[in-house]
């Protein structure tokens, strides 16, 4: 099943990966099918993901069920209003041995990390996590070190305490690639989670290891080899700049959501066996690659209006490439598959 | 169905706003604003501020909520309706402080005549004589009984007619505006549906010329890759004609869904075509022949769902125009 460092996936291939991880995953996290795949493809995509929901759905289940199927090496910071940039990035200590100054990696030397409750630490803790993860290095006393790859931070965000807490800033935001909400289970399904939980008399489901930090670098690889057709290009940039012209948003999102949507889009074509991005994967996506990125006007507030809801306007105002192409369609020369 | 709640809702709201200023017609004769003020009026309920304000303020606050619900119950807006919609609080106790200022000040001015001036003969012939006393001496005049307010009903009513005008202005503006609204919407209707568009009359007709204009680019256009997206694009355009048009932000998923869930189209057939449409527009996979095979069994299975439909219909309406499929 796993596949050595060298190995090249296809897209299909890491397709197929990608659903056995999710299905391994899903006897755990149950319900949340499309949170999952939401999460998935942002791992494929190279990015970092947000969850933002409230209490006890299940966040740090879904992030350490994760790092268990995909065979990472998983570490969990819980932040807190005291804790400091040197308890995230690790500092040098005084080896009394050697008489030397050695350094102590921290939390964030690892394949995922989940970074907990992320809003309830001060701005100069959450800047050092965020430097990590934007630059995937952190210096420390002048000397620059690199994360492991794959390096992916899963942070949770609790939307609904105020006291106690610092919001992300927008500029921090960006630096997530995505943001997923789980949301309540329908009650048939959440009366089916606690059966589950009556049956298999433990806490949690054992999951079992389906992949290593190298395969996941190969089904990211095989990201590379889903191509994006010119005007699906010009319809992404048309999203972006309509959130930009939106009178609703005050700023709109940077080119960075730009290129989150590509990258995103061609995950989900991963995902759906293709090596193509068609316009489905760009609106499927839109919302939790963008609505984290804009600002609203303020007076929005009082009308209940959220960002997720001017996005979904926009995804459904902007027109998607026409049916005809504007250019004959350029014709890839017949090439080997790669992969086993 | 829809068009009887949209009329009830009309009327409803006609109601209210006569039934406002009926009401404000009635705050007016209680403090006999006319007269003057409210607080120098001689009505029964005259300088009774706080009554007034809380009135105004039990009409306007559910008017205001009413109001934003149906704004955010929008699910889209242009940003002409965002403007419009941002206004609404402020623009709403501008009306009710408009409203409160406006019957307190109604009637300042006075109209009553100038009192009248002894004519200049009489009093030039009648100067440095005396006038006779009378006896009993006489009372000054009384223009209303003692404890009884006067009512000047002239002035009340054209404040009424005033009132009834303004109303009948803006529910005729309001009326003429739905109209033009509901006018511009005819011929096509929500989800892209063409208004008019008879499932059972046109559709398969113009699905039937649809799979013939398919088959025509299949056969005859020799690159596969081009031959599938004309095919798609015929059925497309046969689509819009039968009703289901594409709006501009639909992918062919979603214009594939509408499609089925209206019965126009098989559901296998027509997704494997939409499939093949997708790959042959935003990939550059050589395209080959088998995939034009495949199209072209999509395209039969459209044929013979269609056929099919049209002998249901022959056999429940009796024999109709020939559909050559």
């Amino acid at each position: 099943m796993t596949a050595s460092v060298t190995d090249q996936l296809t897209p299909q291939q890491a397709g197929v990966r990608a659903h056995a991880v999710l299905d391994e995953i899903e006897r755990a996290v149950v319900g949340k099918r499309s949170a999952l795949e939401l999460v998935m493809l942002g791992v494929l995509a190279g990015g970092h993901v947000l969850i933002e929901d409230l209490p006890g759905l299940g966040k740090t289940l879904l992030a350490r069920s994760f790092a268990t199927v995909l065979g990472l090496d998983f570490r969990r910071i819980q932040f807190t209003p005291d804790l400091l940039p040197s308890d995230v990035t690790g500092a040098p200590f005084y080896d009394q041995r050697t008489g030397e100054m050695v350094f102590r990696p921290g939390p964030v030397f690892a394949h995922l990390l989940l970074a907990d409750e992320i809003n309830r630490t001060p701005p100069k803790t959450q800047a050092a996590l965020l430097e990590a993860m934007a630059e995937a290095q952190v210096s420390v006393d002048g000397v620059t070190r690199e994360l492991p790859k794959p390096f992916v931070v899963i942070a949770t965000d609790n939307p609904i305490e105020y006291e106690g807490t610092y919001a992300l800033p927008e500029a921090q935001l960006d630096r997530f690639l995505l943001r997923v909400r789980m949301g309540y289970l329908p009650v048939a399904e959440e009366a089916a989670m606690l059966r589950r939980r009556l049956d298999r008399s433990a806490p949690e489901a054992v999951l079992n290891t389906l992949s290593n930090p190298g395969e996941v670098l190969a089904m990211r690889d095989a990201l590379e080899r889903v191509e994006v057709n010119a005007d699906l290009v010009d319809y992404v940039v048309a999203l972006v700049d309509a959130t930009r012209r939106h009178a609703q948003i005050q700023v709109g999102a940077s080119p960075r959501g730009g290129l989150a949507l590509v990258q995103l889009a061609r995950a989900r074509a991963v995902m759906a066996g293709r090596d193509f991005v068609v316009p489905e994967d760009v609106k499927a996506v839109a919302l939790p690659a963008l609505a984290h990125r804009i600002t609203l006007k303020p007076e929005l507030w009082v009308r209940r209006i959220s960002a997720d809801d001017v996005i979904a306007g926009v995804v459904q105002s902007v027109p998607t490439p026409q049916t005809t192409p504007q250019t004959a369609p350029q014709v890839a020369p017949q090439t080997a598959p790669v992969g086993a | 169905m829809a068009r009887g709640k949209d009329s009830s809702r009309i009327g409803v709201r006609v109601g209210a706003a006569l039934g406002a200023a009926v009401l404000l017609g009635l705050a007016a004769v209680a403090m006999n604003a006319a007269k003057g003020t409210a607080l120098a009026g001689d009505g029964p309920e005259k300088g009774k501020w706080g009554l007034l304000a809380f009135g105004i303020l039990v009409l306007a606050i559910p008017l205001t909520l009413r109001a934003r619900r149906s704004q955010d119950a929008l699910a889209e807006e242009t940003p002409a309706q965002a403007r419009i919609s941002s206004l609404i609080v402020p623009g709403f106790v501008l009306m009710a402080v408009a409203t409160f200022v406006g019957i307190a000040v109604l009637g300042t001015q006075s109209h009553q005549p100038p009192p009248l001036q002894p004519p200049q003969g009489i009093s030039a012939a009648t100067q440095g004589q005396q006038a006779p006393t009378s006896y009993p001496p006489e009372q000054p005049a009384r223009t209303t009984p003692p404890g009884q307010p006067k009512i000047d009903f002239k002035s009340l009513f054209y404040g009424f007619l005033w009132l009834l005008a303004i109303a009948a202005l803006i529910t005729l503006a309001v009326l003429v505006t739905r109209w033009l609204m509901a006018r511009r919407r005819t011929g096509e209707g929500e989800d892209g549906v063409v208004i008019g568009a008879d499932a059972g009359d046109g559709t398969e007709e113009a699905l039937a010329d649809a799979v013939q204009a398919g088959r025509a680019a299949l056969a005859d256009d020799p690159d596969p890759r081009t031959a599938i997206i004309a095919c798609y694009a015929a059925m497309e355009a046969s689509l819009a004609q039968g009703g289901i048009s594409r709006r501009k932000a639909d992918t062919p998923t979603e214009l594939l869904q509408r499609a089925v869930e209206s019965e126009l189209v098989q559901g296998p057939a027509a997704r494997s075509l939409t499939e093949l449409f997708s790959e042959a527009r935003y990939s550059t996979h050589p395209m080959g022949e088998h995939q034009r095979d495949q199209a072209r069994a999509a395209l039969e299975d459209i044929g013979a769902h269609l056929a099919a439909a049209a002998a249901a219909t022959e056999a429940v309406h009796g024999p109709r125009e020939e559909i050559e499929i």
